[in-house]
């Protein structure tokens, strides 16, 4: 069950996305030219073959583009495909694309899973240009970076679940080292359709909050379309990041005709499965092995395993923490708070300050009842914000509870002498009384008397007590 | 003169004399020919007197300060490229082609930028932007095309060698038509990087020179493997040795078949010329035998197919921003319409819109998935031939050469005369045309074909041709 | 036999996918040339096909590059000074509003 399927159970979403990431690589795909753009002027970082002069032709693959995009298909769990693949030409007129074709090759891997959603196909090609549509300026820079394109199905099921497996998607692309950019550097292409009904196409969104609220406001407007008796027709929209809505884009009756054909001037590529094995013996444990692994070693269930392996990042800290401290409680915290607060502050592990020893600490005194679970929640929230560490943090905000029985006993005995005609109340029946007695220990220990420990020992006392 | 006489007049005298000689040819009879766009006389001497140091101290390139011209649709650093076409009118490329740099490299002393068919769409050198080329033989004729500024400026004695391209038989060509020796190379030997693009899987650089030698010297000096186009492979480059070491008793050992069909439709004056020097090659002891290649009928729809479909993508890339001619207008769209409308000409804007039909999803299966199925046929027909002969011999026009304005206007008359050309694109593999005579006054060539990546079989034809022709 | 006939509104689609703007008379010229040139190249029903495509006449395949430190090319600015028009370094073209 994904995240918030339920709120959206009526409709029936069906949502897929086609993603675009850059590879991380030294040069671009065709050319030798830096694939790392971002600080050149404008028109500054290219050449003959990235602008498609006349007489230019592109050069073999860049191996490390390949190699990467491998090592994402065997993450998401695809399989190569038999026969050699092509780069084909895909043909539309646009400023920002020097050939007016891309070179997009066919698919490459395909059938994997991620996080339950079906991976259809992947494939590399180049990044076009930069067009300024309201400038009418074009730059250069990127043409020819890789990319690699992932198609899910669409089995994304809600525009929250589509947030969390783009955000953690991104996370263990950027852990396996195998793309550019900082993680939330994306494109995609967002198909969705709500009962049943046509599929909208949402074109080139820049960000995952975007592609998050592009989601939103969709489902808000075919509800109403439907509503008011009329039907989802076929269409591509696009997403203005300024206003925050989707506009119709192309409302054709006849779709694109790209003319593909293979790109003569490039010779196919056979992936061999020795290549393939080569790959995956230098890449990190699948999600699907360490899924069994956790749920076997740690005895861990189902739900909190899912969340945990699809942040690379994140199942890395939580098992160094595991090795100091329960791995239940330690699991838990990760896969639920933890996730949650990061989430919020839109970080990673890798970018806030949180540690493994965070965990653990946190863990042990949860169990030694010096913690609460309440205070637990902000110990994380100020553990990934300064990164301090716990005992520190419970020291500043006053949390160690109180829960060793002499301490306690002794609070007790004081606050029963001092509130001789409560006992008496107390023992009269009047349940109140007990409440208030508890309260004054609470007072006397600064609110760090470990609530169900202190009501038992209290009880007891009051019992004791003629 | 010969290549390799030139070549040791060049070591025991004067680059630079050498090169003047040809500036004065050029001065006297370029106005009239027509076979440079853009002439680069002031760089020319500048290379020649650093190659003329270079002789003096023993460390000059194989070609050694040989002039050679450049058809213009090959990069040149620096040097205005055009194509033929007023699209590409003030375009300055801004890197060299890999063949330029090679020949560069060697010491090969480049005068200019040769007149072309528009962007290499037609077969008699007529159809450029900057006028029409001559034949140097006969001025009032077409000198065949698109390499017609190439194949022009060997025949007139403006330079000693040239490089052109051929994608359908746009170097053999005009080679026959102006009576000079021109060589297509196995599609992948010569680098295209540089090469505008006009059908990707077809065309190639290759030379034009006065003899067996000069196309042998060129081609060891532009031949091989280049990371930057992929489809290239590796060269033995040992083509002139090839030439030197061939004896006449060679010829004894030779296996050459001659295609029924290749004599269809072809003019009796040439058709008895060519059946002529086949005889003597038999008679000095060739075995010559008579096969079928049954498909060539297909050959120029499968080819035309292919290259509309190749030639409408390479073109897509003149949108009139990033180089070339610019027309304006109000948005992408029209900007971009209005630009290719006014720039391109007729053949060019033909081939592009058929191009487009038949690669669009609902004709693609129809024409272009059929044409490359058809393909395969034609290289299969080499195949068998070449498995048990040598060298495939024949004429390599089906006419002589025609008077300027007699064929203008049926782009299917001008396809159906490079019926006994365009096979070898279709399939990949090397040929070559030479001169063997002449019929009122117009020469004819001798075609032969050699399997792919069997050059030096070709350049061992080509000689025995020459040495039966009387040559050297 | 050309089972397709080539109309007018095909026509006017290959204009606009291939961005040629064509006047009346040229369309109706190339609508009449290209029904007689596929006619004529409808010849290749004949010969009997095998089931591949031949896209490739040579036998490479796996041409990858390294991926070495990149190379700047060294005439960027003669690539520049092609642009049709310039400004801040941005090539200048219509806007798309």
């Amino acid at each position: 069950m994904q995240i918030h399927e339920d709120k959206y159970k009526d409709l029936n979403l069906k949502i897929g996305l086609e993603i675009h990431v850059q590879l991380k690589t030294n040069q671009k795909i065709f050319c030798e030219c830096s694939s790392d753009y971002i600080n050149s002027p404008p028109n500054n970082n290219i050449c003959p073959i990235c602008t498609s002069q006349p007489g230019s032709k592109p050069m073999g693959i860049n191996e490390t583009a390949l190699e990467n995009l491998l090592k994402i298909g065997l993450f998401l769990g695809c399989k190569a495909y038999e026969k050699p693949f092509y780069v084909q030409r895909k043909h539309y007129f646009y400023p920002d694309l020097p050939s007016n074709y891309q070179r997009t090759s066919q698919p490459i891997l395909g059938n994997g899973v991620f996080m339950g959603v079906g991976i259809w196909e992947i494939h590399i090609e180049e990044d076009p240009g930069r067009y300024e549509l309201r400038e009418g300026k074009v730059d250069f820079n990127r043409s020819g970076v890789p990319l690699a394109e992932i198609v899910t199905a669409p089995d994304i099921k809600s525009p929250e679940y589509a947030r969390e497996f783009l955000r953690d998607l991104l996370l263990s692309l950027e852990y396996l080292g195998v793309i550019r950019g900082e993680s939330g550097s994306i494109r995609a292409d967002v198909n969705i359709s709500i009962m049943g009904g046509n599929r909208i196409e949402i074109k080139n969104v820049n960000s995952v909050k975007g592609i998050y609220k592009a989601l939103k406001y969709e489902i808000v407007r075919q509800k109403a379309v439907l509503q008011r008796g009329g039907t989802i027709t076929m269409e591509t929209r696009h997403f203005d990041e300024a206003s925050m809505i989707t506009k119709t884009l192309r409302k054709k009756e006849t779709v694109a005709d790209y003319r593909y054909i293979p790109d003569p001037d490039l010779v196919p590529v056979y992936i061999s499965p020795e290549m393939l094995n080569e790959i995956e013996s230098v890449l990190p444990e699948s999600p699907h092995a360490k899924k069994k692994r956790f749920m076997e070693e740690y005895s861990l269930g189902e739900e909190i395993v899912d969340s945990l392996i699809s942040d690379l990042y994140l199942s890395d800290l939580f098992e160094e923490s595991a090795k100091n401290s329960n791995p239940l409680e330690a699991g838990k915290w990760c896969a639920t708070e933890l996730k949650r607060r990061l989430n919020e502050k839109n970080l990673s592990v890798s970018t806030s300050k949180i540690n493994p020893k965070h965990i653990s600490d946190m863990v042990g005194f949860i169990e030694r009842g010096e913690l609460s679970v309440k205070n637990a929640k902000w110990i994380i929230e100020d553990a990934v914000d300064s990164g301090e560490e716990i005992p520190v943090l419970m020291d500043k905000k006053n949390f160690y509870q109180i829960s060793s029985e002499d301490t306690l006993v002794e609070i007790i005995e004081k606050v029963i002498a001092d509130n001789p005609k409560a006992v008496l109340d107390f023992k009269s029946g009047n349940q109140n009384a007990l409440h208030f007695l508890f309260g004054k220990v609470v007072n006397e220990t600064e609110g760090r008397a470990e609530p169900s420990k202190t009501i038992k020992l209290l009880k007891d006392k009051l019992c004791a007590v003629a | 003169m010969f290549t390799r006489d030139l070549i040791e007049d060049l070591l025991s005298k004067s680059v630079e004399e050498h090169l003047h000689k040809k500036i004065e040819e050029i001065e006297k009879r370029n106005k009239e020919i027509n076979a440079f766009i853009t002439l680069g006389t002031e760089e020319a001497e500048k290379s020649s007197k650093e190659i003329q140091k270079k002789i003096n101290n023993g460390t000059q390139g194989k070609l050694s300060g040989l002039v050679v011209s450049i058809k213009d649709n090959i990069a040149v650093y620096n040097t205005r490229m055009t194509c033929g076409s007023k699209v590409l009118e003030n375009y300055i490329a801004p890197y060299d082609a890999t063949v330029t740099n090679l020949i560069k490299k060697e010491d090969g002393i480049i005068i200019g930028k040769c007149n072309m068919d528009e962007f290499a769409c037609g077969s008699d050198g007529t159809s450029s932007y900057f006028g029409p080329t001559k034949n140097p033989r006969n001025i009032d004729y077409v000198p065949g095309g698109s390499s017609s500024g190439s194949a022009a400026s060997v025949a007139a004695d403006f330079s000693d060698l040239s490089i052109g391209s051929d994608t359908g038989g746009s170097i053999r060509c005009p080679a026959s038509f102006c009576g000079v020796y021109g060589f297509k190379p196995s599609y992948g030997l010569v680098s295209r990087y540089g090469l505008s693009d006009m059908a990707m899987s077809l065309e190639g650089p290759g030379p034009f020179a006065k003899d067996t030698y000069g196309i042998a010297l060129l081609l060891d000096v532009i031949s091989g493997k280049d990371p930057r186009d992929t489809v290239t492979v590796q060269s033995n480059n040992s083509y002139l040795k090839t030439v030197e070491n061939f004896k006449d008793g060679d010829i004894k050992n030779m296996k050459i078949a001659y295609a029924k069909e290749f004599f269809e439709g072809v003019d009796e004056n040439i058709k008895n010329m060519i059946l002529d020097k086949i005889g003597m090659l038999e008679s000095q002891g060739a075995r010559i035998e008579e096969v079928s290649l049954p498909n060539i009928k297909y050959s120029i729809p499968i080819y035309y197919l292919v290259v509309f479909s190749e030639f409408s993508s390479a073109m897509s890339k003149f949108d009139g921003f990033k180089y070339g001619h610019y027309a304006g207008g109000q948005d992408i769209v029209e900007a971009v319409s209005n630009t290719r409308e006014t720039s391109m000409g007729t053949e060019v804007k033909r081939r592009v819109l058929l191009g487009t039909f038949i690669t669009m999803e609902e004709f693609k299966g129809r024409w272009y998935t059929k044409a490359l199925k058809a393909r395969s046929a034609i290289k299969e027909d080499f195949k068998r031939i070449f498995n048990s002969y040598d060298l495939l011999i024949g004429p390599t026009m089906p006419t002589l050469p025609w008077k300027i304005g007699e064929r203008i206007s049926d782009p299917l008359a001008m396809y159906s005369s490079d019926i006994l050309t365009v096979s070898a694109n279709l399939a990949g593999i090397c040929a070559s045309s030479q001169p063997v005579g002449e019929v009122k006054g117009l020469p004819v060539g001798l075609q032969l074909h050699a399997d792919s990546l069997s050059e030096s079989k070709l350049l061992k034809g080509m000689r025995a041709v020459e040495i039966a022709c009387g040559g050297m | 036999m050309v089972e397709t006939i080539i109309n007018d509104s095909v026509i006017e689609r290959v204009s606009e996918i291939a961005r040629l703007k064509l006047s009346d008379k040229e369309k109706e010229k190339f609508r009449e040339e290209f029904e007689r040139i596929l006619e004529e190249f409808s010849i290749i029903d004949e010969i009997k096909v095998g089931e591949k495509e031949l896209y490739y006449v040579v036998e490479n395949v796996n041409v990858l590059r390294k991926d070495s430190e990149p190379k700047p090319f060294n005439n960027i600015n003669r690539i520049r000074s092609n642009f049709n028009k310039i400004e801040d370094d941005f090539i200048v073209v219509p806007r798309n509003l």
